[in-house]
């Protein structure tokens, strides 16, 4: 009931154009999938890492989801895995905006041979494949939780970066900054108080879209087996353990883990593509 | 003779509920050979008026009344592919911004030949043979046809619109706002380049928001106001015994080097044409309105002019 | 056209700082870690003369920035160093060996992927502000959040396990590949005359190409919606109109207008074609430049790891030149 009213009024704040649809739904899918993280106890029927029925069980009443091939319940494992996404995901996004917001900012705003010299090498970086990059990084490092979080943030600190100078490079040519210098104010007082305000509604667009991205980055890496091991659960990680049992037509070992790796990239991807749709509506004409 | 009878035309754009009334029951005549100029402010609808008369208007704009009567026959019954034929062929048209108003990827020679064969069963050689001539007419060099629009000026590049304009000898040169992306002396060139097709028998329509310009150089000029003709009449005339308010004013707003004449802007905002006030809509900025103008004043036609106001002899 | 090759020579001189730049990130990243990459490869238990050995074979032994002018001339003299594993082949001769499989996906995928996306963004101009316009758009958003391994594993089940029409992995039928000439086995089998590898190659093709094809397809779609829709708003095209020239004309002139920005955008989704080539390769089992990185990261074979990555970087640096040129190629505003 509050959740309705909650969602009906938030809805009539939101300007109306086509984007605030998007949001919605797409903080529906989110909100969803971070409550089955963080209440996972909760919600999962069984223990993830355990046997709980007969192996390879198509979906059932006990089994929403089907067993694996070492009976575990999918359904378990999905609530559990969404843990691992998330907190690898969420992790490296933040650890990217730490790094590549400052930069781009300081770059974009002082201009000269530091811009050019970091443009360079993180132009070089964004255009390198991402996921190649993070199976480099991963390798070398190992497999594990961490590890791939520091191999993800490396790939979208460049995205951030590009993101971040852009927007800073056109706030900075507008006339309130030239006022504000001319009465004195210092450089890092500008940057924090005139243009990093006017960033924030690029950055969640950069982030929410971004993140989207790094969700498939980290699947990719799951599956290729450079995140976690058995018996971890991890969506992409199960794509690939069901993989073998495919040809005989074991459908739901796969189908769900994969289905919530698009839903959760889905649904960040449809935040950052209705807020920018918000700031800046499509023209019709 | 006439050439071109617009008759109680109504272009309306449509969108979002509200309905905007950008030509508003507009008449008007054009002769053969007739250089006529339709002045007003920007949204008065005079670009709409002449984007309606080749039935280019951009949706959500339709006409949705009227009759444009283009040498006994009625445009709006013709069918897509017959209008086709006559764009062009018949009447052609030079639009306002150089800058994009030609293709960027095709040479200007290649653009010229296309509309050529498209309307005439001719070699490529032939047509180019014809585009050379038509740069001539406007006095560009023949080897432009091998530019790109990029290489040239915007002076330039409006000549070349004229001349693609005249490459089939159209009847009728409607002229939007050709010259107002452009600098005075290139203007002035612009001018007589039409005026030199005036002269070899065709009949101009210039849409212009610059009385001066209009006054100059047309036979007649219509004067358009929140979407309705005003006045009409002949240049000198109506230049020298404005009849409607609205007329009046334009001239006064207009610097002349030559007479000590105090410059009056006209006071006010245009209308916003979805919600156009009821009765005479130029009422709220005149000075000889009165209880008589909430009412929609008729179009009075006396001999040589055409006047829309309850208060013209004022 | 003298400006055009100006402008190729300047363009080639910048991909130089782009791939020195990518050399050196792969340089430190394969060497960043604590230890040595040999005893991480290797594993402990072997004696310590054999991973000196092994060590002074690859150059570990050198001070780093000896070994960096070393890794540097190997990759312009096209000397990767030699696999550490099985034959010891060259590095090089490997990465060849799969590249062709790689080059024969990624144009297929490429293709279908712009062809695609040019579809559905053309549709979604031209019936703008309507409900095919935003299913267009949900089609775009949807199709670039697919995970690549799931959507070919849904398209392996029904087409290859319930349809049983199409083949689920491999690039042919052991046995029928046609005479090496280019490596691509498509091209190959039609130079030689060999329908029955055309087809089992072709067959081989559909799936995988269509994953990456479908996938990739996503991020077109909005582009050429926008760009075909700005165009269209263009005076020129109403001056087109304006002089009757046929609508099917107009059409045309447009396309090409609004394509030339799309070409931009390709070089940009080379690299994330080329990353899900990657995850494509593994799905279907493709024995591409993917499979033979993952497979040799799992077997531990530091050079050709290193072979691999440098490959990439190359590539992908080489395609964006190539990009830029045929940009140049098609807007003559760059030239003159």
């Amino acid at each position: 009931m509050e959740v309705k009213n909650l969602a009906t009024t938030i809805f009539s704040i939101i300007p109306k154009t086509e984007g605030r649809y998007m949001v919605m739904v797409g903080l529906a899918i989110v909100s969803v999938v971070i409550v089955m993280a963080i209440f996972a106890p909760f919600i999962a029927p069984y223990d993830p890492i355990k046997s709980s029925g007969n192996a390879l069980q198509p979906p059932s009443l006990e089994h929403i989801m089907g067993t694996d091939n070492l009976g575990r319940d999918i359904f378990s494992r999905i609530v559990y895995g969404s843990r691992v996404v998330l907190s690898v995901v969420l992790s490296a996004a933040f650890v990217s905006m730490i790094i590549g917001v400052p930069l781009g900012l300081v770059s974009g705003y002082y201009g000269g041979k530091l811009d050019r010299a970091l443009s360079m090498l993180m132009d070089s970086m964004y255009a390198f494949p991402g996921l190649i990059l993070a199976i480099a990084i991963a390798a070398v490092l190992g497999p594990s939780v961490l590890n791939a979080i520091v191999a993800i943030s490396v790939v979208y600190i460049p995205t951030y970066f590009r993101m971040i100078r852009g927007q800073t490079l056109s706030i900075k040519a507008q006339l309130f900054v030239e006022a504000a210098k001319a009465i004195g104010a210092t450089d890092s007082r500008i940057m924090l108080k005139y243009i990093f305000p006017n960033l924030i509604p690029t950055l969640v667009v950069v982030f929410s879209l971004s993140v989207a991205d790094a969700i498939l980055t980290e699947a990719g890496l799951s599956f290729l087996g450079f995140i976690v091991s058995a018996p971890t659960p991890d969506w992409g990680f199960e794509l690939a353990s069901g993989r073998p049992y495919l040809p005989a037509g074991y459908w739901w070992m796969i189908t769900f883990p994969g289905l919530m790796v698009m839903l959760l990239s889905l649904g960040f991807a449809l935040i950052g593509e209705g807020l920018s749709e918000i700031y800046a509506p499509r023209r019709e004409r | 003779m006439m050439l071109l009878k617009i008759e109680n035309l109504k272009t309306y754009f449509e969108s979002g509920g509200r309905v905007l009334r950008a030509v508003d029951n507009v008449s008007l005549s054009v002769d053969r050979g007739e250089f006529i100029s339709i002045v007003g402010e920007s949204g008065c609808g005079k670009s709409t008026l002449a984007y309606s008369i080749i039935r280019l208007v951009s949706p959500p704009g339709k006409i949705v009344d009227g009759k444009i009567i283009f040498e006994n026959k009625n445009l709006l019954d013709l069918s897509d592919k017959e209008m086709k034929k006559i764009r062009g062929k018949e009447i052609g048209m030079i639009f306002q911004d150089p800058m994009t108003s030609l293709d960027p990827l095709e040479k200007i020679g290649d653009q010229m030949i296309e509309t050529i064969i498209e309307h005439m069963k001719i070699s490529k050689k032939e047509a180019l043979e014809i585009a050379g001539k038509m740069l001539e007419k406007v006095g560009l060099p023949f080897n432009r046809l091998n530019y790109y629009p990029h290489q040239l000026s915007g002076g330039q590049r409006q000549r070349v619109m004229i001349a693609m304009a005249i490459s089939l000898n159209p009847k009728l040169l409607i002229a939007d706002e050709p010259t107002t992306a452009l600098d005075v002396i290139v203007q002035e060139k612009i001018m007589n380049i039409l005026e030199d097709m005036k002269k070899e028998g065709r009949a101009i329509i210039l849409i212009t928001h610059d009385f001066a310009l209009a006054s100059e150089r047309s036979d007649k000029i219509a004067v358009m106001y929140a979407g309705w003709l005003v006045e009409f009449g002949r240049a000198k005339d109506l230049t020298e015994e404005p009849l409607h308010p609205y007329s009046k004013a334009l001239i006064d707003s207009v610097p002349d080097i030559w007479m000590d004449k105090e410059i009056r802007p006209i006071p006010g905002f245009p209308p916003d044409l979805s919600n156009p006030p009821k009765g005479c809509r130029f009422r709220p900025r005149c000075p000889f309105a009165d209880e008589k103008c909430e009412r929609e004043p008729p179009l009075v036609n006396l001999e040589n002019r055409i006047v829309k106001c309850w208060h013209y002899e004022a | 056209m003298a400006s055009l090759k100006a402008y190729i020579i300047t363009r080639s001189l910048l991909v130089i700082p782009t791939i020195l730049i990518l050399l050196t990130i792969v340089f430190f990243i394969l060497r960043i870690i604590p230890g040595d990459p040999i005893t991480a490869m290797v594993g402990q238990k072997v004696p310590p003369e054999v991973l000196e050995k092994l060590r002074h074979e690859v150059g570990l032994d050198k001070p780093i920035y000896i070994q960096y002018i070393d890794y540097l001339k190997g990759v312009f003299t096209g000397n990767l160093g030699r696999s550490m594993i099985w034959g010891r082949r060259p590095v090089i001769e490997e990465i060849m060996d799969h590249f062709p499989a790689t080059l024969e996906l990624t144009i297929f995928g490429f293709a279908i992927s712009v062809l695609l996306g040019l579809l559905t963004g053309a549709i979604a101009a031209f019936r703008r502000g309507g409900k095919i316009d935003t299913s267009m758009r949900i089609y775009s958003i949807v199709a670039y959040t697919l995970f690549i391994p799931w959507f070919g594993m849904l398209l392996q089940m029904f087409f290859g396990v319930y349809l049983k029409l199409l083949p689920i992995g491999g690039r042919i039928t052991p046995g029928n590949a046609p005479q090496t000439i280019t490596g691509l086995y498509v091209i190959d089998s039609i130079l030689t005359l060999n329908f029955n590898a055309l087809i089992d190659a072709l067959s081989h093709l559909v799936l995988p190409s269509l994953t990456l094809g479908i996938v990739l397809s996503g991020a077109y779609t909005r582009i050429v919606r926008n760009n075909l829709i700005d165009v269209l708003n263009q005076d020129f095209i109403t001056a087109y109109r304006a002089r009757g020239v046929g609508e099917w004309k107009v059409i045309k002139h447009a396309m090409k207008n609004a394509f030339i920005p799309v070409v931009t955008l390709m070089g940009l989704q080379f690299a994330i074609l080329l990353a899900g080539a990657v995850l494509t390769e593994t799905t279907f089992s493709w024995p591409g430049m993917g499979t033979f990185l993952i497979e040799r990261i799992e077997y531990r074979d530091y050079t050709a790891v290193q072979g691999a990555i440098v490959f990439y970087a190359v590539f992908v640096a080489v395609i964006s030149l190539i990009v830029d040129i045929i940009y140049a190629l098609l807007d003559p505003r760059i030239r003159y």
